[in-house]
């Protein structure tokens, strides 16, 4: 109710009423267009997410059946550890997203998917290691790295399209990706660790998609500060 | 460009975070939900590692319903507008929550119960998925639109909606796992779920 009467005072877009307005018709298939007009541009947003989506999943759920179930740890260690880095994650997702509007989307967004590319490889061992400081710094930097792709994320795959077909582009790139990377995740990185008895397998899994994530970065287009209706 | 409505950029925001905040609490309640009493509420037939499989089968079909909300609701938000269809994910959210809650069980009408908890289940993962498109939109546009009319915000603020929420959602889903056992004690009373 409380959101009903929130979204329901605020009003329709401006830049995409000046879209509709500048052509006849608004799009008749916009998500035909996307894929037609804007291939690479999908292709970049769900690479974007990838690592991003995959790195949240590991480090806030992976991370508890790791500890708990493998590493023999206490499962108030495993969720204190996770509140620490979610309060701190809290605080450096806003001070990501300010770095993106100052220095670029791409820098920020590539250091935080090829950080944590390399961390993956820390972030296990620091588990498996079990002392309480060990797995709240693992968490922490992993938290703080995701939020390096998180700050930026939203505006970055919005800024892949232009005005008349944004919101099918952004909702596809960012959709996509959740079927096959977050939602799989879990059970990725335990099959993995059961296979092969160890962590490191799951570190390069982690790695992988966060490089993909990193490629994408610094594939796109720079669009800190241009204008959402001058992309076309 | 001039300044063409009079919203407030800061009633933007709030208006999108306070409403993927509320979808995605709807959508990973679900999954604690799923894991701690639907396996015993739908599906009693069950040894209870099968049935919780199902319960989690049940949350994997939200995932699946994400991407075909995305692109019908892109469909219309790139057609008609994005405010109304944000409305729409919101009341459709809303509405699959609280029938989840209100669903009888097993024991009450038998394989119907299931059958209603997926089709539910599928509206939540549908509706979920055209929601972030369109508050990120909603929150970008308007950003642009007043930077350029008072030259001072930074689209940085769009960035925050989403990403405010996806916080609120990972301290809240600890938060909320502690606070389940309690209302998984009662298997019968998933109207709680639906409550807050």
């Amino acid at each position: 109710m409380v959101g009903w009467y929130i979204r329901n005072s605020v009003s329709e877009s401006a830049t995409f009423e000046n879209a509709l307005a500048e052509v006849e018709a608004p799009p008749k298939l916009p998500a035909m267009d996307v894929f037609r007009e804007r291939p690479r541009a999908v292709l970049l947003g769900a690479g974007l997410r990838v690592g991003e989506n995959i790195c949240y999943y590991v480090v806030t759920v992976v991370s508890l059946t790791f500890l708990v179930d493998f590493f023999h740890q206490t499962k108030q260690l495993a969720l204190n550890a996770l509140m620490v880095g979610a309060a701190i994650q809290l605080m450096a997702v806003p001070v990501f997203a300010h770095l993106s509007d100052r220095i670029g989307r791409r820098p920020v967004y590539a250091f935080g998917a090829l950080g944590m590319a390399a961390w993956s490889f820390a972030f296990f061992p620091l588990l498996a290691n079990g002392s309480p400081i060990g797995v709240t710094i693992a968490l922490v930097v992993g938290l703080v790295l995701h939020g390096a792709m998180y700050g930026p994320q939203a505006a970055m795959i919005a800024e892949l399209f232009p005005t008349r077909i944004r919101y099918s582009g952004a909702s596809i790139a960012y959709q996509l990706t959740a079927i096959f990377a977050g939602s799989l995740a879990p059970i990725i990185a335990v099959w993995l660790y059961k296979e092969y008895h160890s962590a490191l397998p799951v570190a390069i899994y982690v790695a992988v998609a966060c490089l993909i994530s990193g490629i994408s970065a610094l594939l796109a287009r720079e669009t800190k500060g241009v204008e959402l209706d001058a992309i076309r | 460009m001039a300044e063409t409505q009079g919203t407030p950029l800061r009633r933007v925001i709030a208006a999108s975070l306070i409403g993927t905040t509320i979808e995605w609490y709807d959508f990973f309640l679900y999954g604690s939900a799923a894991a701690l009493v639907f396996s015993h509420v739908f599906f009693p037939q069950a040894d209870p590692f099968t049935g919780t499989l199902l319960a989690f089968g049940t949350y994997a079909v939200g995932f699946v319903a994400r991407p075909i909300g995305g692109i019908v609701f892109g469909h219309y938000g790139d057609r008609i507008g994005r405010k109304r269809l944000l409305m729409l994910s919101l009341v459709l959210m809303g509405t699959s929550t609280v029938l989840i809650g209100l669903l009888p069980t097993y024991a009450q009408i038998g394989i119907w119960a299931p059958i209603a908890l997926v089709a539910l289940r599928i509206v939540q993962g549908f509706a979920v998925g055209g929601e972030w498109g369109g508050a990120v939109l909603m929150a970008a546009e308007h950003a642009t639109a007043d930077d350029a009319a008072t030259g001072r915000v930074g689209r940085r603020s769009v960035s925050r909606p989403a990403t405010c929420s996806r916080l609120r959602r990972s301290l809240r889903f600890r938060a909320a796992r502690p606070s389940l056992p309690g209302a998984g004690a009662c298997h019968s009373c998933s109207l709680h779920f639906s409550s807050w």
